[in-house]
């Protein structure tokens, strides 16, 4: 769990799920003041959590990720979670609909990506 | 006169720190859970501490739950009788149940009368050979078909709201016909969050959402120096999961309230070229296609479900004249050509 330092955030972006209606949306916590949605200050730590079956798998500071990096499921569905410098996202998954591979790159704080079906959850908090 | 100038200056100036060093006081959480209602659930929030968030978090996790089990129409639980109860005993007997289930039918009827009826939970035998087909075709595409129309009419015959009979003395409720079904895909989620919700209010977490499969339910504004509102993007359907800035096709101020988006372009399945989901319109017996997404806004989260829903299977103009006549409802229309359409509180409330 990050704790979040007050003047250096970033923008919160979020991923809305769908539910039965399969609506998408999206959500980050509004600034008044736009320019400082893009004033995350270099080297504050910008942490992923890759969770399976409810449970916390890891946690990575992705500003302290110098080179691509991979996580592997084998177990039951199959995923790959990959991890660039300042970016994470699932690279492949066996999971018949897909929906966490096209989320594509969790990139700032309040990305989540989720695959259901394989109770895989990667976020950045 | 100016002895009472200065204690006006002073007196702002006590509240302007006074404000800030509460702010100062509070943290940025969040977290999710899994499992509720079918989808991921998160929490985001401002606390004094971690130990505090988590103890909202948790709370709101188990209350979910609750709910679920209550409204769930594919599992029976020990010792509770719930929608699926109901259904297994329709045209048999009345169902004694909690008050949640019969407070939810109440409200689903009363919206029922209040809009154009298009939205109803009495609809499960009609949803049951959509959810069939849809399942079929992602998980066997070869077999892909949509379903036969004299089969969709045989099921809409027993699709009538007035027999959900709720008793509300002996705590029953009864389908009266024997091929009946209840289903409340389309508003559990918000009817749950909006109850939930004002209890995590009461206990103090007054800073935060709960954002569950497309509902938003905003406890309060962000405890937060920088930031005073949150803001809901509004997908672009043509980049339906994506993440980045030009998967956003609009983005909606809040402080409070709650949101709620139905849309087709997530949960579907292509058949024969017609894009299937799960909101089915009534009288066509197809799922419906007047746009590609509605959004709802209002102070009651289960009312945003519904009336999402409710807006997708109307035409704009039956739609907006429909938000139009209700109080303190706003609503944004996503078009089949993605443009967006959208009331005048709505547009008020979007960033530009």
């Amino acid at each position: 769990m990050k704790k979040s330092k007050k003047m250096t955030r970033g923008d919160f972006l979020m991923l809305l799920f769908t539910g039965a209606a399969a609506g998408g949306l999206f959500l980050w916590t509004g600034s008044t003041n736009w320019i400082s949605r893009f004033t995350r200050e270099e080297g504050d730590p910008l942490i992923a959590k890759i969770e399976r079956g409810g449970k916390t798998v890891t946690e990575i500071d992705l500003n302290s990720v110098t080179e691509k990096q991979y996580i592997d499921f084998d177990e039951g569905i199959k995923v790959t979670i990959e991890l660039q410098p300042g970016k994470v996202r699932f690279l492949r998954a066996g999971c018949p609909d897909q929906i966490c591979v096209n989320t594509g790159w969790l990139t700032r704080e309040g990305h989540i990506a989720v695959c259901l079906p394989s109770r895989t959850v990667v976020s950045i908090a | 006169m100016r002895k009472i100038t200065w204690s006006i200056v002073v007196m702002l100036l006590i509240t302007a720190c006074s404000n800030e060093t509460q702010e100062q006081d509070y943290q940025r959480y969040s977290t999710n859970f899994l499992d509720a209602f079918d989808t991921v659930t998160q929490v985001i929030g401002y606390a004094r501490s971690e130990e505090e968030f988590y103890e909202y978090a948790h709370e709101i996790k188990e209350r979910f739950w609750e709910f679920h089990k209550l409204y769930d129409k594919y599992n029976e639980y020990e010792d509770i009788n719930n929608i699926m109860t109901i259904n297994n005993n329709a045209g048999i007997q009345p169902v004694e149940v909690d008050q949640e289930i019969i407070d939810i039918i109440l409200f689903s009827k009363e919206w029922y009368e209040r809009t154009h009826g298009k939205m109803n939970i009495a609809l499960g035998s009609l949803i049951e050979i959509w959810d069939e087909t849809m399942t079929l075709a992602s998980e066997k595409p070869e077999q892909a078909a949509l379903p036969l129309m004299e089969k969709l009419k045989a099921a809409s015959i027993y699709t009538n709201i007035d027999d959900v009979i709720v008793d509300e003395e002996a705590m029953t409720v009864f389908l009266a016909e024997e091929n009946m079904s209840i289903d409340l895909g389309a508003i559990a989620k918000g009817y749950a969050a909006e109850i939930v919700g004002k209890e995590m209010i009461e206990k103090g977490f007054t800073s935060g959402v709960i954002i569950s499969g497309g509902n938003w339910k905003v406890l309060g504004p962000p405890k937060d120096l920088e930031r005073d509102h949150w803001t809901v993007g509004v997908q672009n359907p043509e980049k339906p999961y994506a993440l980045n800035e030009e998967a956003i096709l609009e983005r909606v101020k809040l402080e409070e309230k709650s949101l709620d988006t139905s849309g087709d372009y997530q949960r579907y399945v292509m058949i024969d070229n017609l894009r299937v989901h799960h909101i089915i319109h009534p009288e066509t017996l197809m799922p419906g296609n007047y746009h590609r997404g509605v959004t709802v806004l209002a102070k009651d989260a289960a009312v945003t479900e519904y009336l999402a829903t409710e807006l997708f299977i109307l035409s704009y103009d039956e739609g907006r004249a429909l938000i139009d006549s209700l109080d303190e409802i706003e609503a944004l229309w996503v078009m089949e050509d993605n443009t967006v359409k959208a009331t005048e509180g709505m547009k008020d409330r979007l960033q530009r």
